[in-house]
């Protein structure tokens, strides 16, 4: 799925649009959804769809995946957000809610309130995602990092994302072509096979990054490495008048609505 | 013959490795000329070549360029490094940044220039080596033979004298690597001296001017390319081929070949035998 982000961010029509410009936009919106309720919420949910799916044409299946997935967390905690414990020696009544285990001990059950914070949370969950998926979705990842070194983020930290970016999809194909070979040679057959083979595979991937390091310092050496790696500066790019106002009119209107709730 | 650089009596040794990797070795590389090193893996290729960089430095011997041993200061380092220009085997080693143009400005921004210049560098190079429609694509999207060009690009960016190249036809399929030798006679024609490391005998005796055969760690051969194959028998000697064409041209029978010049290329062929 990463390959197929990434290959998203570069192919999507919003890709030359400013990053400076999306991640603003993005960030005013993720506010609102942290701070205003459901309805809201709702209204940003589909209004970043539309401005993902049908203006940037991201392909609908890549983000109903990505929502899906990233949702998976939020259902994860569902237990904990629903189910209430009780002793049954100190009262066991439940006030109002719906009753899921009776013992002679405790009793475990919903109560009513839960499900109001259950819908907050799912819709505040799914706008930020919205505001989020907007940018890592639009934007390829060296634009992204033009806008943290704008925003003056230390260059360590951009560095790092770097060579980051720049070397786990590699790590990701030696990975696999070292499961491949695995699985040609009948490897990874048997649970205590599969359990066998990934840890030789982690031990040769080990053995392969760090040979891999010392010759890309040789090889950073070689074109004068100095002290850092310094991405290119940010390099201004333009915003159709039509998002703009858009996305300004939009706000405005989420703004008001904000007001009037 | 002048020597762009010339190493002597050269001695080196990988830490744990057992034996020395350079045994004494001497050789020249001459200025303005198309020089390849030929010798099998292990031969001390690119050992020498991180020598002549000045990344490794050697447990004996010396490294001249333009007849001064070179200084291995930090900033003397630095300076030597954008007049000579290393491309190594493997592309993923050297290539830093994301994208083919980030990549091209790296080595231009780490040599101080100011941006409008490593822009203006960065496009008429990215042009030149019809690298345009990738400049923004992501590094791993890249083929092979892209992601040697962009290499190439990025090394060429600083307009070094001196030009290595460490098997730069490994692994490239026939189109890429018509591409590729295309742009070094081209970066050869505007005065640029390469050195190509191969153990591929018919792409040396083809592009070469100059020629040094390694083995285990010493230079046993240099000359040109007619010198050198002309002592077939020491070469197999050595494990390695003789040129295919150079094969088939001493087949022919000696009435066609007397008083012509042995082809270096199809075309040549073409010309001497029709």
């Amino acid at each position: 799925m990463m390959k197929q982000i990434d290959s998203v961010t570069y192919s999507n029509r919003f890709r030359l649009l400013s990053p400076m410009w999306k991640c603003g936009f993005a960030s005013v919106l993720f506010l609102f959804a942290y701070l205003t309720g459901p309805v809201l919420q709702a209204m940003i949910v589909v209004w970043m769809l539309i401005w993902t799916v049908i203006y940037a044409k991201v392909p609908t299946g890549l983000y109903a995946r990505l929502m899906l997935v990233s949702c998976s967390l939020y259902v994860l905690s569902l237990p904990a957000l629903m189910l209430e414990f009780r002793s049954a020696a100190a009262g066991g009544q439940i006030a109002q809610g719906l009753l899921l285990v009776k013992t002679e001990s405790f009793l475990v059950y919903v109560p009513d309130t839960a499900w109001g914070i259950v819908l907050e949370t799912l819709m505040r969950v799914l706008a930020c995602l919205s505001c989020m998926f907007f940018v890592t979705l639009t934007t390829p990842f060296p634009a992204v990092l033009q806008v943290l070194r704008r925003l003056r983020i230390p260059l360590i930290v951009i560095e790092l994302c770097v060579i980051m970016y720049r070397f786990i999809f590699l790590l990701l194909d030696t990975a696999h072509n070292m499961l491949l070979a695995q699985r040609c040679r009948g490897g990874q057959s048997g649970f205590r096979g599969k359990i066998r083979d990934t840890a030789i595979l982690i031990v040769r991937l080990f053995t392969k990054t760090m040979d891999r390091y010392r010759k890309l310092s040789y090889g950073l050496i070689s074109r004068g490495f100095t002290d850092s790696i310094t991405p290119p500066p940010y390099e201004k790019s333009i915003v159709p008048l039509r998002y703009r106002f858009e996305s300004i009119a939009g706000t405005a209107v989420l703004f008001v609505i904000k007001l009037w709730l | 013959m002048t020597e762009m650089m010339e190493v002597c009596n050269l001695r080196y040794n990988y830490p744990g490795h057992g034996r020395e990797v350079l045994r004494d070795l001497t050789i020249r590389i001459p200025k303005k000329k198309r020089t390849a090193l030929c010798g099998h893996n292990g031969a001390g290729k690119s050992t020498l070549f991180m020598h002549m960089t000045g990344i490794l430095q050697p447990e004996g011997g010396t490294v001249k360029w333009n007849g001064d041993p070179i200084s291995y200061r930090n900033k003397d380092l630095q300076l030597l490094r954008r007049r000579i220009g290393l491309v190594f085997q493997d592309p993923e080693q050297q290539l830093i940044m994301n994208t083919p143009y980030e990549d091209i400005t790296y080595g231009l921004r780490n040599a101080f220039l100011p941006e409008d210049e490593i822009r203006m560098r960065s496009n008429q190079l990215l042009k030149l080596l019809n690298l345009e429609e990738l400049a923004d694509v992501p590094i791993h999207r890249l083929s092979l033979g892209q992601k040697k060009r962009v290499a190439l690009a990025g090394v060429m960016a600083l307009e070094p004298e001196l030009l290595l190249l460490d098997e730069p036809a490994a692994y490239l399929d026939p189109v890429s690597e018509k591409l590729l030798m295309n742009e070094l006679n081209r970066i050869h024609a505007e005065g640029v001296t390469i050195v190509m490391a191969t153990h591929d005998m018919n792409i040396a005796y083809a592009w070469a001017d100059w020629l040094c055969v390694l083995h285990q760690g010493k230079c046993v051969m240099e000359g040109t390319p007619f010198e050198i194959f002309e002592n077939a028998a020491y070469i197999k000697e050595l494990g390695l081929e003789t040129p295919m064409l150079l094969e088939a041209w001493n087949a022919l029978p000696a009435v066609m070949r007397e008083g012509k010049i042995p082809p270096r290329s199809l075309e040549e062929w073409k010309l001497a035998v029709g």
